[in-house]
């Protein structure tokens, strides 16, 4: 019976998991096109789950809006690529690349703020996809939770074969591998960032819509994604889209077993755990495919 | 809304210039959370205090001179809610603070207004391990103690004849003190309930799955929840949607599903979830008086059910007789004056231990335990707790009867 | 602008803002109080700056030294009412040991890493302070009369801003700019790059140690919320008003953001402080990334 509920347990995580991935996957494929981790990352999940808030309040049925509220993430995240100049946009230095991060982190403080004084602060109610749930030796399954999950594998499965056989896809690989190679073989750089990075974000933003209706949404919401992000990107290997997909689903496991057993030092020891990674093996458990600066 | 923010800022920033009418006004500083997830709480704060200005002001003011309430924004970190009791005290000279509103943050103050004697009164923060000398000289508490606090989990064990029961705490000292004056006060009142476990949760968390997993693995008779947020909200959705725990009695304290919009949140989430959960308030209900004050805030605010506004009317109605026992403004002598205190209003029977928290028991202060009734498609909240107040006969969720 | 001209005009700015302090506390009130904010901000700032613009390290994480200096503070000074000068100056060496190891430890990494895993870790601090000290943190009095915990805080900014003007101003900052602009070239050169980099790390650590130690000796409070996630960002942003490189900048950036988040609140709301604060930092880093010293200097060539 406590195997069973363990068992529960862990699958509960692994459901959570699979859509945080997602987000990190996101976050990943930018790292590889841009060579720096997308310190706004956590914002457009934030954008992901207030955007669905507003367009539910406008009276659209849920799925309309989240397919808008993802649709207008990408479109923002192209904007904000082009709002950056050029140097930032295409980094050559490492210098280039770490501004752009604190760029991006201006941006995401400056966003936290305004949504700070546009909603006072309070955490917003998202609408579900489903409401109700079942038991499972006790754990609660939501089907929203599920359907969460079953759609970001979705998702996952779409990019990766957008990744491989699509043309645009096999232009940001390239990319991604090889900055000068692939822009003298024509592919156009500021293009593929953009590209890559809005659906980088928007990837970020569906997790959002899906998560947001369970936990809800409120300005500091952004930070706490970006450390989680960044925890799976540590456990798969930043820049590794597949790698995602496992560091999601470990960061889901580890997440639900330990806040059951150990609630109060959950948090301190993922964060130990995570550093202890970086130190070591700053590659991640599955390896790094791309090596940047 | 930004605009409605931006008008609100402008507001208070008039406001606390605006000045008074002919005699020099008393100055009441009042330091509560006026943006932010809490702001909603925080102006409540705010209301009933200029509730009890406005009265007082029109029979005469206080020694002659009208009352002003100065309100600062505590916002979301101790460090604004320092630099708004700087504001206050060294910019605008407050002898008198009504607030704050977080324990962290009137920890965070205390030693700095002690050292300016500065007379504070606490109408939400309910730690009693900071109301000890030296610092406790100035600070009087009006609104719920931590003894009352587990006073109501003593009384609804003892009500739906629990034999076990579960705590679960957000992780602040209040909620840690709460469990061990619960456990002391058991045996006191004669109540032989057994705790199976107790968990505390981070404030900000809002997956309570696990949580909820292990309630429903446990089964105990009556679960026990001390969250004060948006997080008993989550909670408390995630608990009724599991088929196991929405039929284990639970009782949350300091909730702000008190207030009807959070009600109907949740109930539009898990229709009729929300029938049957019980909640400990912590302010009293006194007949007649709480009525009237109620329709006051519905005719000026539009509500007609608080947590934070009933203690704020009293702090500032008991200071005034205070100050106008005492003769004078000097602090020390409004302090002394403060501890004869016997006062009866909207939030309760206020009178004053030697620590300056107000006394706990029956006929004093002691919280009220409402209970969700869903009928017709409207929520009641019905009181079930104390007996002398009670309207209701409380029902066990699980077997929709009464308790015996 | 030569070297020893910039440096003058630097220790001109600070030696404004030392004038700026006196007033302040002549006049007293919250203007003392704001101007000790800005001391205990602005070395914070140029503590960051020193270590991205000096040493190519990337900190996400730089409430470490902060923090930890605001707490052993009240620890010290605070719980074990040990002497409050002494506690100042042992808490800001702590923080300098910690701060400094743990940036150590982190010197392989590249700077996107590197600032990944500050950031992580001063999350741990954030979590550990808030289960151990609880949400009320560390508070106390202490028998120092405000013109003392003032004139240390003057005293404290003199010192920080002239070390790092100093530094960066001397062979010592060169060496490290080469550095930052491309390890293996300064390597190549002869420069120990790893030695280098460890001392800025701890000579960073130390100063932010002591702007934290001085933040709680005259706010009286530490908690966790010192390590919060925007306390990391904030001399961030500041250096980015500033201009990143430049200590003179910093200092009147800190000055800016500090007037911002502590004088706007008492005008009108602090939503809207904040607001104004992160667009300004926005603006600024798309449109003016050299920041407030590149505008000033175009003045200072006129005069």
């Amino acid at each position: 019976m406590h195997v069973a509920f363990i068992f529960s347990l862990a699958l509960s995580g692994i459901e959570y998991g699979l859509v945080l991935g997602l987000m990190a996957a996101g976050l990943s494929l930018i790292y590889g096109v841009m060579g720096n981790v997308n310190t706004a990352h956590g914002t457009f999940y934030m954008l992901g789950g207030f955007l669905l808030f507003l367009l539910s309040i406008a009276g659209l049925p849920t799925p309309a809006a989240i397919a808008i509220a993802v649709a207008a993430s990408f479109a923002l995240g192209i904007a904000v690529i082009f709002a950056l100049p050029a140097n930032l946009r295409i980094a050559v230095s490492s210098d280039d690349a770490n501004l752009t991060m604190i760029t991006m982190l201006m941006l995401a403080i400056a966003v936290e703020y305004l949504l700070d004084v546009l909603t006072g602060g309070v955490t917003l109610p998202v609408p579900s996809l489903a409401i109700g749930s079942f038991t499972l030796s006790h754990v609660a399954f939501t089907y929203q939770s599920i359907i969460a999950a079953v759609m970001s594998a979705a998702v996952y499965a779409a990019l990766a074969a957008f990744l491989r056989y699509s043309k645009i896809g096999k232009a940001i690989r390239a990319y991604s591998q090889n900055q000068e190679l692939a822009e003298a073989l024509g592919v156009e750089g500021s293009k593929i960032v953009a590209l890559a990075f809005g659906i980088g974000v928007a990837l970020a933003a569906l997790s959002g819509t899906l998560l947001t209706p369970i936990y809800g949404v409120n300005s500091s919401s952004g930070w706490d994604m970006l450390v989680i992000a960044f925890i799976i990107v540590t456990l798969g290997g930043l820049g590794s889209i597949f790698g995602s997909l496992i560091g999601g689903m470990i960061y889901g496991i580890g997440y639900s077993l330990l806040s059951y057993y150990m609630p109060t030092y959950t948090y301190i020891i993922l964060l130990v755990i995570i550093y202890v990674i970086i130190i070591l093996k700053p590659t991640g458990i599955m390896g790094e495919i791309v090596e940047k600066f | 809304m930004a605009i409605i923010a931006a008008a609100a800022g402008g507001a208070y920033a008039y406001y606390n210039s605006a000045t008074s009418a002919s005699r020099a006004p008393i100055l009441i500083g009042l330091e509560a959370p006026l943006s932010g997830s809490y702001a909603p709480s925080g102006e409540q704060v705010l209301q009933g205090a200029e509730l009890a200005v406005a009265q007082v002001n029109s029979q005469g003011g206080v020694l002659g001179h009208p009352l002003k309430i100065i309100a600062q924004d505590e916002g979301p970190t101790t460090s604004t809610a320092i630099q708004a009791a700087q504001i206050l005290v060294e910019q605008d000279h407050v002898q008198f603070l009504i607030g704050p509103y977080w324990s962290g943050d009137v920890a965070a103050v205390m030693p700095y207004l002690y050292q300016h004697k500065v007379l504070e009164i606490l109408t939400v923060s309910a730690v009693d391990s900071f109301m000890k000398p030296p610092y406790n000289a100035y600070t009087f508490r009006v609104g719920e103690d931590d003894h009352q606090n587990a006073l109501l989990a003593v009384a609804f064990l003892n009500m739906t004849h629990a034999r076990t029961f579960v705590y679960l705490g957000e992780d602040y000292l209040w909620t840690h003190e709460v469990y061990n004056f619960t456990l002391q006060m058991l045996p006191q009142y004669g109540v032989s309930a057994t705790l199976l476990w107790a968990a505390y949760y981070p404030g900000s968390a809002t997956d309570y799955s696990s949580a909820i997993a292990k309630i429903a693995a446990t089964h105990p008779d009556a679960v026990l929840v001390y969250m004060s947020g948006e997080n008993s909200i989550d909670f408390i959705k995630q608990y009724v949607s599991n088929p196991t725990t929405r039929n284990i009695p639970v009782l949350l304290v300091d909730t702000p599903l008190i207030l009807p919009s959070y009600a109907q949140s949740v109930q539009a989430a898990i229709p009729g979830g929300i029938n049957y959960v019980f909640i400990g308030a912590p302010t009293d209900y006194v007949p007649g008086v709480t009525d009237k004050f109620f329709a006051l805030t519905q005719k000026e605010y539009g509500y007609s059910a608080s947590i934070f506004a009933p203690d704020a009317y009293d702090a500032v109605m008991i200071l005034a007789q205070a100050i106008q026992r005492a003769g004078t403004l000097n602090t020390t002598a409004v302090a002394q004056a403060m501890m004869v205190t016997n006062y009866t209003g909207p939030g309760g029977h206020v009178v004053f231990t030697p620590q300056h928290t107000p006394v706990v028991g029956y006929g004093y202060k002691t919280g009220t335990i409402y209970q969700v009734v869903i009928q017709n498609g409207a929520i009641y909240y019905e009181r079930v707790w104390p007996p002398y107040v009670a309207n209701f006969t409380a029902v066990n969720p699980a077997t929709g009867q009464p308790y015996q | 602008m030569r070297s020893s001209e910039r440096a003058r005009n630097e220790l001109m700015i600070v030696a404004a803002l030392v004038i700026l302090g006196i007033a302040a506390f002549v006049v007293g009130g919250y203007f003392e109080y704001i101007m000790m904010y800005f001391f205990a901000y602005s070395i914070f700032a140029l503590s960051w700056d020193l270590l991205y613009s000096y040493s190519g390290q990337l900190s996400l994480g730089h409430a470490i030294p902060f923090g930890v200096g605001a707490f052993m503070l009240a620890i010290l000074a605070g719980m074990l009412r040990l002497n409050p000068l002494a506690s100042f100056a042992a808490a800001s060496l702590v923080a300098a040991l910690v701060g400094g190891s743990l940036g150590t430890s982190t010197l392989r990494l590249r700077p996107a890493y590197q600032g990944v895993a500050l950031l992580v870790l001063s999350q741990v601090l954030y979590w550990f302070t808030l289960y151990r000290f609880g949400d009320e943190g560390i508070s106390f009095t202490l028998d120092v009369p405000l013109w003392g915990v003032y004139a240390t805080g003057v005293a404290t900014f003199i010192v920080a801003s002239i070390i790092v003007i100093y530094i960066t101003n001397s062979n010592i900052g060169l060496r490290l700019t080469a550095i930052k602009d491309d390890n293996a070239a300064a390597m190549a050169v002869g420069i120990d790059v790893v030695r280098y980099k460890i001392f800025v790390q701890f000579l960073s650590n130390f100063i932010a140690g002591l702007g934290g130690s001085f933040y709680v000796l005259f706010t009286l409070d530490a908690n966790y919320s010192v390590f919060s996630i925007t306390n990391s960002f904030f001399p961030i942003a500041i250096s980015v008003l500033g201009g990143m490189g430049s200590p003179g900048g910093v200092l009147i950036g800190g000055l800016l953001l500090t007037a911002l988040t502590t004088f706007l609140p008492a005008l009108t709301s602090l939503a809207a402080s904040y607001l104004i604060y992160a667009v300004m930092v926005f603006i600024f880093l798309r449109f003016y990334p050299r920041g407030l010293q590149n505008l000033l200097s175009k003045v200072e060539i006129k005069i």
